[in-house]
């Protein structure tokens, strides 16, 4: 279980409108020692980053509102897609036409329901190559 | 000259992982395509370094391919290579919605007798390196896909292999093996 | 002789006088004697050169003349050439003689020979002479001279000259006449050397003729023994020279010697044959058919010599004869299966000549052996009489083109239908009458008569067709509308199908996602065995539910009429026995080895079916495609968590072309084979069945003739996959 390169806690936000996915995703990740943020849908998920969240996010696709696609167009309207590394995290195992144009911002994609080892495994690996130090915190 | 062009999208970074980690230094020159927000480039430029002994470097307009070096498309411009030996930049519309798109630099490779060429579409979403392939294909280079069972995203790999020109639809760790034994 | 003394004046007058006649006298009898000589010797006839030569010779000397000669005149349009061919001098002895190119325009010639020419002579004193003449006399110092001619056919061919010296010379009448005479004998030996000369020449000329027409020409004696034959006689009858058929008999070139005889008598009683046929034999006993024209020859005697005649060739006349008569004979069977007869009309003679089938055409009884016009007119059938009278007559007298049909009458109120066509017939430009063909055409016409009434039927059928087709355009196309319709609305269902999946599916994996991270995290903080126990079953149900979810939505998913309800543990082995044994008819026909290499405890969990479906279509394929004695190599093995399993076969192989799209819906590498059956799906399905369970399938060739090798990678236990996916290895 590594964190980041400097050894800071790594910040995670898990974005799904369901409250038990949330808990779920929270529950094995801090226990694996991340720093978790829940955000009920696209709209309290740009809220946290504009008030300075940086870090991975793990996001649902089909959410009422805005769904996953809409939340990326929203962080690049708001030129925040630096501070976030996106993985997809979805009971969707095949992205629809909304993708196009964004898919690059989308750096991994599970599908639900997922693994626990798989996902700490996964956030590990991203947190240590794609999180900056000055990132983190 | 020997070159791999790599094309990967949603889910490359893990795969290459899988791929590239403790790569042998190779008289090969590998071109990686990930479609990758500019913010990350760099960061995915020293991942794929930690993983190998070759030389890697983010692209640059008028940077020269030379063996024994992987090659970081940069983010945000088209990638396309001159005679086989020249990378050229270039900030074209995006093509099926990305920049840049692992097509235009397979289309842009030439058939040279001296050349051995391969193309390997990983993970990803759309249909970014079918057609490049294809062309690669006919003109004689090797063509692989991955085996879209292993891969995050099916849609790219898939594309590839439904046009019939990929000579290996491949799991990472074989995909690993091929390069290795071209590269020799 | 008794000379009465001539008295002194008077006596020497006198026998001067009887000198003159005695010497006279005693001249012209050494004249007649030498006239006697020359008619009675022969050799005139054939040497009357040398004989001239002599002969002025002779009379030079008996004449006592200074100068004697024989002269050549030969004349044309142009010119008269004078040419003394011999010259005798008393004196001197042969000389040679003067020639004169051009007498023509002598004046004195001219008198001369038109006095010579009516056979009359001429006597010239030195004082009388002109031109040429003159200076002939003068050269020779001749007082007078006679001349007297040789004539041929009322022309002048030559003079007999005698130059005397004294101008004052007597000529006395007899000698002239004697001259005269011998000048005629001279002539006509001269004449008869010229006949025989062109006689030979001529002769000559009608042997080199024969020959050349190639014509045989032959002579024999009286007995029949050759004397002459031509060279094309001797080539034909394979000899080499004439010597060896002259002086042989006729008999031997004959094919038949028993012959003889009978020719000769046929030639002798009739003075001779024309164009007789018969067979001559070469030496190298070939037969020559040949046609004889030949005369009998007599002599002056009027008794038989011999016989004269030529010969043909008419081997190949007697070739074309028999491809005549045989062409004539074809055609006349040509006629008689055609029931087609000729005809020819003579309009001075109003006459028709007919080939035998004109007269069973028209159905003339046998007895009748000549057509008449009127024939043709009673037979015909009421109707069609005015035509023919009309058409026909006209037609043969004018002599023109015709062609139509008529009927005949027969017995029991019958009709023959007949087509008669003429052409004029010209003959030197002029129209000698007609000839033309007369066909019965009663089966033509009853064909005809079946064709309208089949047209008429046909016709009529094509329109109810033409309106079945409209029909069946117009139904087809109200057919396409309510496919698309349909095939739309299939599409929509489907299309909903899949988007109820989606929430559905989305639906289920929400809550199950919660489940399936929260129970094992519980479980780890749990120390309490009894309590972990029962995390451990709902850890296990949460499972099972998950496996359910994943493969009840995938398999929603697929567009497929295949259901999954009965996967269970397979053992590979028993199944792939099973599936070679519902091949046996074609393995053995084929005689195939059937090698398989599979551990009896190696197993999947797969619903039997599609076992089936996946390993009996590749292994189908490869007992279909082996050659006789082939080999199919059956394998499977344990890989991880995957069974491998390969079916290669040796026979026709794939090409590199192909090998890509193979596994493509309707997609048939030899589209030249249409098999029953074969639709070319079975692969897709194999594919897709393989991708149902999460396998991989790949497919091998070297290329046509090589084999084949179809491998095949399933999971043993799909649901297991799920960890698997991102291709990662378990350490």
């Amino acid at each position: 279980m590594v964190n980041t390169m400097s050894g800071k806690k790594t910040n995670v936000m898990i974005v799904d409108d369901d409250a038990h996915v949330r808990i779920a995703v929270k529950t094995v990740l801090s226990d694996a020692g991340f720093n978790i943020t829940t955000a009920s849908g696209g709209e309290e998920c740009i809220q946290f980053i504009k008030e300075g969240f940086s870090g991975i996010i793990l996001l649902d696709v089909m959410m009422p509102d805005m769904d996953g696609w809409d939340t990326i167009s929203a962080i690049l309207d708001q030129k925040m897609e630096k501070e976030v590394v996106i993985i997809m995290l979805t009971a969707k195992d095949n992205p629809d036409a909304k993708m196009i144009g964004l898919q690059e911002y989308v750096i991994d994609y599970m599908t639900k329901p997922f693994d626990n080892e798989e996902l700490i495994e996964r956030v590990n690996f991203f947190s240590r190559y794609y999180l900056s130090d000055s990132d983190n915190g | 000259m020997k070159i791999i062009i790599i094309g990967s999208s949603t889910g490359g970074p893990y795969i290459l992982e899988n791929i590239l980690k403790d790569f042998p230094i190779l008289k090969v020159a590998i071109v990686i395509v990930q479609h990758l927000p500019p913010a990350f480039n760099k960061s995915f430029n020293s991942h794929i370094a930690s993983l190998t002994k070759m030389g890697v470097f983010i692209i640059d307009d008028h940077t020269r391919l030379s063996e024994r070096n992987v090659y970081i498309a940069a983010a945000g411009y088209h990638l396309r290579v001159e005679n086989n030996r020249v990378f050229r930049l270039d900030s074209g519309e995006k093509v099926h919605g990305v920049r840049p798109a692992v097509d235009l630099t397979l289309l842009s490779i030439k058939k040279r007798s001296e050349d051995s060429i391969m193309g390997i579409i990983l993970t990803g979403m759309g249909r970014d390196g079918a057609d490049g392939l294809c062309y690669l294909h006919r003109i004689g280079g090797t063509t692989i896909a991955q085996d879209p069972l292993t891969a995050p995203i099916k849609s790219m790999p898939q594309a590839a292999i439904e046009t019939g020109e990929v000579d290996y639809i491949l799991v990472p760790e074989l995909i690993r093996e091929k390069m290795i034994l071209f590269g020799q | 002789m008794n000379k009465p003394e001539p008295t002194k004046e008077k006596s020497t007058d006198f026998s001067m006088i009887e000198n003159k006649i005695n010497n006279e006298n005693s001249r012209i009898s050494s004249l007649l004697w030498l006239i006697q000589e020359i008619t009675r010797s022969h050799l005139l006839d054939h040497d009357p050169e040398e004989r001239i030569q002599q002969i002025i010779s002779r009379v030079g000397k008996v004449m006592n003349i200074q100068y004697s000669s024989f002269i050549e005149i030969t004349s044309d349009t142009d010119k008269v050439k004078f040419c003394e061919r011999y010259l005798w001098s008393n004196r001197y002895g042969y000389l040679i003689g003067t020639d004169f190119e051009n007498l023509k325009n002598d004046s004195f010639y001219h008198t001369v020979s038109s006095t010579l020419v009516k056979n009359q002579q001429v006597i010239v004193k030195i004082n009388e002479a002109e031109g040429f003449f003159h200076e002939l006399m003068n050269d020779r110092q001749s007082g007078s001279m006679v001349m007297v001619p040789l004539i041929n056919k009322g022309s002048l061919i030559g003079i007999l000259a005698f130059f005397d010296q004294s101008v004052n010379r007597n000529w006395i009448q007899a000698e002239i006449t004697t001259l005269m005479i011998l000048a005629g004998i001279i002539e006509t030996g001269i004449s008869r050397k010229k006949i025989e000369d062109v006689l030979k020449s001529s002769k000559k000329k009608f042997q080199s003729l024969i020959d050349q027409i190639g014509d045989m020409y032959f002579m024999t004696d009286k007995s029949g023994i050759l004397i002459t034959v031509s060279s094309s006689m001797v080539r034909a009858l394979g000899y080499e020279s004439c010597r060896e058929l002259e002086g042989t008999s006729f008999e031997n070139i004959l094919h038949s010697h028993e012959y003889w005889p009978i020719f000769l008598s046929d030639i002798i009683s009739s003075e001779g044959v024309k164009d007789y046929e018969i067979q001559l034999i070469s030496i190298d006993k070939r037969i020559l058919y040949s046609s004889i024209s030949c005369r009998l020859i007599y002599d002056e005697e009027g008794l038989l010599q011999g016989i004269e005649g030529v010969i043909r060739d008419i081997s190949r006349r007697k070739q074309y004869g028999d491809l005549l008569s045989d062409m004539e004979w074809k055609l006349e069977q040509a006629q008689k299966i055609a029931r087609m007869g000729v005809w020819s009309y003579d309009t001075s003679l109003r006459r028709f000549r007919a080939s035998p089938e004109i007269f069973s055409l028209l159905g003339i009884p046998s007895e009748q052996n000549v057509i008449m016009y009127e024939d043709f007119v009673n037979r015909s059938f009421p109707q069609d009489t005015e035509k023919i009278q009309e058409f026909f007559s006209h037609a043969l007298e004018k002599g023109s083109d015709f062609d139509f049909e008529f009927r005949i009458q027969l017995e029991d109120n019958r009709f023959r239908f007949l087509r008669i066509k003429g052409k004029p017939l010209m003959k030197k430009g002029i129209i000698q009458g007609s000839f033309g063909i007369l066909q019965d055409i009663t089966e033509r016409k009853d064909v005809e008569k079946h064709l309208m009434k089949y047209a008429a039927e046909l016709e009529q059928k094509t329109l109810e067709l033409d309106a079945m087709r409209t029909q069946l355009l117009d139904m087809n196309r109200e057919l396409d509308i309510r496919v698309r319709r349909r095939t739309l609305q299939i599409e929509e269902l489907l299309r909903q199908k899949d988007e109820f999946i989606q929430i559905i599916g989305h639906d289920l994996k929400t809550p199950l996602t919660p489940l399936v991270a929260i129970l094992p995290h519980i479980r780890k903080k749990i120390s309490d065995p009894e309590i972990g126990e029962l995390l451990d079953n709902s850890i296990e149900d949460v499972g099972t539910i998950r496996k359910l979810v994943t493969t009840i939505l995938e398999l929603a998913k697929m567009n497929s009429l295949y259901m999954v309800s009965d996967i269970q543990e397979l053992y590979v082995k028993d199944m792939i026995d099973h599936i070679i044994s519902d091949h046996a008819y074609l393995i053995h026909q084929k005689s195939l080895e059937i090698s398989t290499n599979i551990s009896e405890e190696l197993s999947l969990m797969m619903s039997p079916m599609h076992f089936e479906t996946i390993a009996g279509n590749l292994i189908g394929n490869a007992i279909k495609y082996s050659y006789i004695d082939g080999k199919v190599i059956i394998q499977a093995k344990d890989f991880k968590d995957n069974i491998l399993m390969s079916i290669q076969d040796f026979g026709i192989g794939i090409e590199k072309e192909h090998i890509n799209r193979i596994f493509e819906e309707f997609y048939r590498a030899d589209n030249s084979r249409h098999e029953r059956g074969s639709h070319g799906l079975g692969l897709a399905i194999v594919k897709r069945v393989v991708e149902m369970y999460l396998g991989n399938i790949t497919v091998s060739s070297e290329g046509t003739g090589k084999g084949t090798t179809f491998q095949i990678q399933l999971k043993k236990n799909p649901d297991i996959h799920m960890k698997k996916k991102t291709g990662l290895n378990d350490d």
